[in-house]
């Protein structure tokens, strides 16, 4: 009998123009958390859409309990007892919790003793038994797109619970969750281990990782570099390792300065009562003005207020000293305001269209000869500089953007909206699921704005993130703004404490 | 060689030895089973000159169908703007000839633009609505009667008039989806309409230029059908809903094709092959039924094949 319950050995895997895993090992032991890390790009993702049947891997194999088996599809894996909920959410909206998490084999019955009908009684009672176990308190009846980001993402690990998997594989588990969701997943885990399931955990948090990791197995540019005890690392060795080389700072040196109000928000009240209400701040030129706050604060929906996408009954807008009225977001963009927003594969990437596309998308107008037609080395020129300076890893300027990865979809959609030269520019979690690596690099670019005197808001949910980036701190609770903090005064406890204020 | 293959591989080559090795299929499979009627020179030529004129029209549906709108009202423009466009020829020849179909075509296409946008209904629904009035203003602007192309206008009915317009749109088209941000535009909204809207794209807009565009080009394919055919009949009971199909079965081949880069050259070879494969039927003497049933098959089954992605494109 193996030692491992799942073994992967010598798996690569080639996409066109690029080799994206080159003789990779996994080997995974029952009961244990087994950190998977790597710079975006460095091929995780695809080495678990290998385990998980997504992919055909090009060479290599995969032992169960000692055992070669072959993985055909998704459904295969799953009845092979390996579950995995991934980094980009995929539910479906319109449907309920429960048939979510039973998507696919829905508990049935016999109506008249014969005529196969879905058993919806049974279907909702275990999906409440599943949220009970799995400690997360919501109607299975409610509908999915009712959801948060977070509750959606909770959905996801009970269904991959509910599979009573042997292996589990969870992409950025943590990326939309608060500090009490995240001890609430740690808390289910340490239930799977003790029940003996090998846990796949990829996560760039270093401290989640050295917290909940029992082994942690680095990749880079899509080979195989080690597998290491968790207990022999550090921070500074995990990122030493992924990066091939030492980064010293995990954020630039800023020498932005910040002058006179460029951007002000007076009493601005979303139309829901429950999300955003008199809000008032103001911004300055050459800021960078740190959001914080847990999930449901709403700082998202506050900043989709003021680039139009959400509505609201009253407030006012000032930009640059006049009053504007922001009901649409080309008024917004118009204006010179630019959004980079939370949900990069729904509200962010067009999938269909190339990495060229996405990046000019927005400032077409700029690249048009005689108004009208497109200048084609123009847009070149543009996507080969965003591909230089923000070290975007793409085959060419017309693959398409869906066929990258995330923290390079990521880096075309910053590049997007650069494009655009916007003088204020709301950035909302840029960093998320992005490596240690690019993060520095897009914590590079905003520094650099920021020094060009560009205006920035920068919502995040990582405090160290806030406290590093931010000229100031705005702090929201329960749709209001509860406190401001200087970047040099700010501490996880004082932000925490306004965070907090009416929970 | 397997290098060369792995090269190729999503490449506009690529998509062009698909379309060529389809084409050469079902050529191939009708020569085989007649090889006395069907596929000379002669035969091969007539084929794509109908084929061009319904390349025309999956053409103009390309801009919506991308965009996730469909268009029923297709077959009653054509009916339509060829009787206004030959109502028109009797009094201005060949300007009003044109300027009829063409101007006829494109109202027709920003008076639906319009109303998909004001009604805030699914397209197929306007479309299916506007049909139904579209026939009963062609009878009545016809009269009732059969409308006949004066023999002195029919250049467009036969090659090099037929080929030489029809080639303009394809140019038209190439340009519009290439090098303006129509084309851009139309195909970021198809990806995400709501990323398009929050990136300044004026939705509404597009649709209506996008319904335009396809009744612009719904406008040259009346032009080459009623000269092709020197006569128009207006008819009620939504007789004109089969007029819909062929252009869209080329549309189909084209979104298949657009991760080829070819969406326009696979909607024109596209359309022959489902003209070879309609006049192989006739050629072979099978009944309609049979034909239909065989032709649907085979779109579904070619569209299917090409559409489908390949496992593990994914660059990560």
């Amino acid at each position: 009998m193996s030692e491992y319950v799942l073994e992967m050995t010598g798996v690569s895997k080639s996409f066109p123009g690029v080799k994206a895993l080159d003789d990779v090992q996994l080997k995974l032991r029952p009961g244990k958390v087994h950190a998977l890390m790597g710079e975006n790009g460095a091929g995780k993702s695809t080495l678990m859409k290998c385990m998980f049947g997504i992919y055909k891997m090009d060479q290599g194999q995969i032992l169960m309990d000692g055992q070669p088996v072959h993985i055909d599809d998704p459904m295969d894996a799953l009845n092979k007892g390996i579950a995995m909920v991934h980094q980009e959410l995929q539910p479906i909206p319109a449907r309920t919790v429960g048939e979510n998490i039973f998507l696919g084999r829905y508990p049935m019955k016999k109506a008249l003793g014969f005529i196969p009908m879905v058993d919806h009684a049974k279907m909702y009672a275990d999906t409440a038994d599943l949220l009970k176990k799995v400690r997360m308190n919501f109607d299975p009846k409610q509908k999915v797109g009712e959801l948060s980001v977070s509750q959606m993402q909770s959905v996801e690990i009970a269904k991959a619970v509910s599979a009573n998997c042997r292996v589990l594989i969870l992409d950025e588990p943590t990326s939309s969750l608060t500090a009490n969701e995240v001890e609430a997943l740690f808390r289910i885990i340490n239930d799977l281990k003790a029940e003996g399931v090998a846990i796949v955990y990829i996560s760039h948090k270093m401290d989640e990782i050295l917290r909940i990791g029992d082994e942690v197995t680095i990749m880079r540019d899509g080979r195989y570099i080690g597998t290491w005890e968790a207990s022999e690392l550090t921070t500074d060795k995990i990122i030493t390792l992924m990066v091939g080389r030492e980064l010293t700072n995990l954020y630039p040196k800023r020498e932005n300065v910040p002058g006179e109000v460029v951007f002000e928000v007076k009493d601005f009240t979303s139309i829901n009562p429950r999300s955003f209400r008199n809000v008032s701040f103001q911004l300055r030129k050459g800021e960078i003005l740190g959001v914080g706050g847990l999930v449901g604060a709403q700082r998202t929906e506050l900043m989709e207020g003021l680039f139009g996408i959400r509505s609201h009954t009253t407030g006012q807008i000032f930009y640059k000293g006049k009053e504007i009225k922001v009901s649409r977001p080309k008024d917004a963009i118009d204006q010179g305001i630019a959004m980079l927003t939370e949900d990069r594969r729904g509200s962010g990437i067009m999938g269909v269209l190339s990495v060229a596309d996405n990046i000019s998308i927005s400032s077409l107008n700029q690249y048009l000869d005689h108004g009208f037609f497109i200048n084609g080395k123009k847009v070149e020129q543009l996507v080969q500089d965003n591909v230089r300076k923000m070290n975007i890893k793409t085959p060419s300027s017309k693959t398409l953007i869906k066929s990258l990865s995330g923290g390079n979809q990521q880096k075309v959609l910053v590049g997007r909206w650069l494009a655009n030269n916007p003088d204020v520019l709301i950035l909302d979690e840029p960093t998320r699921g992005i490596d240690v690596g690019a993060k520095y690099e897009i914590y590079c670019i905003i520094a650099e704005l920021a020094r060009e005197g560009k205006s920035i808001i920068m919502i995040s949910s990582e405090m160290s993130e806030l406290i590093g980036m931010s000229d100031r701190i705005m702090v929201m609770c329960d749709g209001r703004v509860t406190g401001f903090v200087e970047g040099s005064e700010a501490t996880q406890e004082n932000i925490m404490t306004y965070a907090t204020q009416f929970a | 060689m397997s290098t060369i293959i792995q090269k190729l591989k999503g490449t506009k080559v690529h998509g062009y030895v698909l379309l060529l090795a389809m084409l050469l299929f079902f050529y191939g499979v009708f020569k085989i089973l007649t090889p006395g009627n069907f596929g000379s020179p002669a035969n091969l030529y007539s084929y794509l000159q109908s084929s061009i004129i319904y390349s025309v029209g999956g053409c103009g549906l390309y801009f919506i169908v991308v965009m996730g709108l469909f268009d029923f009202a297709v077959g009653a423009n054509i009916v339509l703007s060829s009787i206004v466009g030959v109502l028109l020829s009797q009094h201005f020849g060949y300007i009003g000839f044109i300027v009829g179909c063409l101007g006829c075509g494109t109202l027709i296409g920003f008076l639906i633009g319009t109303l998909y946008n004001q009604l805030n209904v699914p397209s197929m629904i306007v479309t299916v609505g506007l049909m139904l009035i579209l026939e009963c203003v062609a009878v009545i602007v016809a009269g009732g009667v059969k409308q006949t192309l004066a023999p002195g206008l029919r250049f467009f009915s036969g090659a090099p008039g037929n080929i030489i317009l029809a080639g303009l749109a394809f140019v038209l088209m190439y340009f519009i989806l290439n090098f303006t941000k129509i084309g851009t535009y139309c195909n970021a909204i198809g990806s995400n309409e709501f990323t398009a809207k929050n990136m300044g794209i004026n939705v509404k807009k597009y649709k209506l230029i996008g319904f335009m565009l396809l009744h612009f080009f719904v406008g040259i394919m009346a032009i080459l059908t009623v000269s092709y055919g020197t006569t128009m009949t207006a008819l009620t009971g939504m007789s004109t809903m089969a007029r819909n199909f062929q252009p869209l079965m080329g549309t189909f081949f084209g979104v298949a094709f657009r991760k080829y880069g070819i969406p326009i050259s696979a909607i024109v070879i596209g359309e022959f092959i489902i003209s070879i494969i309609f006049n192989g039927f006739v050629a072979l003497g099978a009944p309609t039924t049979i034909q239909n049933v065989v032709t649907g098959a085979a779109l579904l089954a070619i569209v299917a094949l090409t559409a489908r992605g390949a496992r593990g494109s994914v660059v990560k």
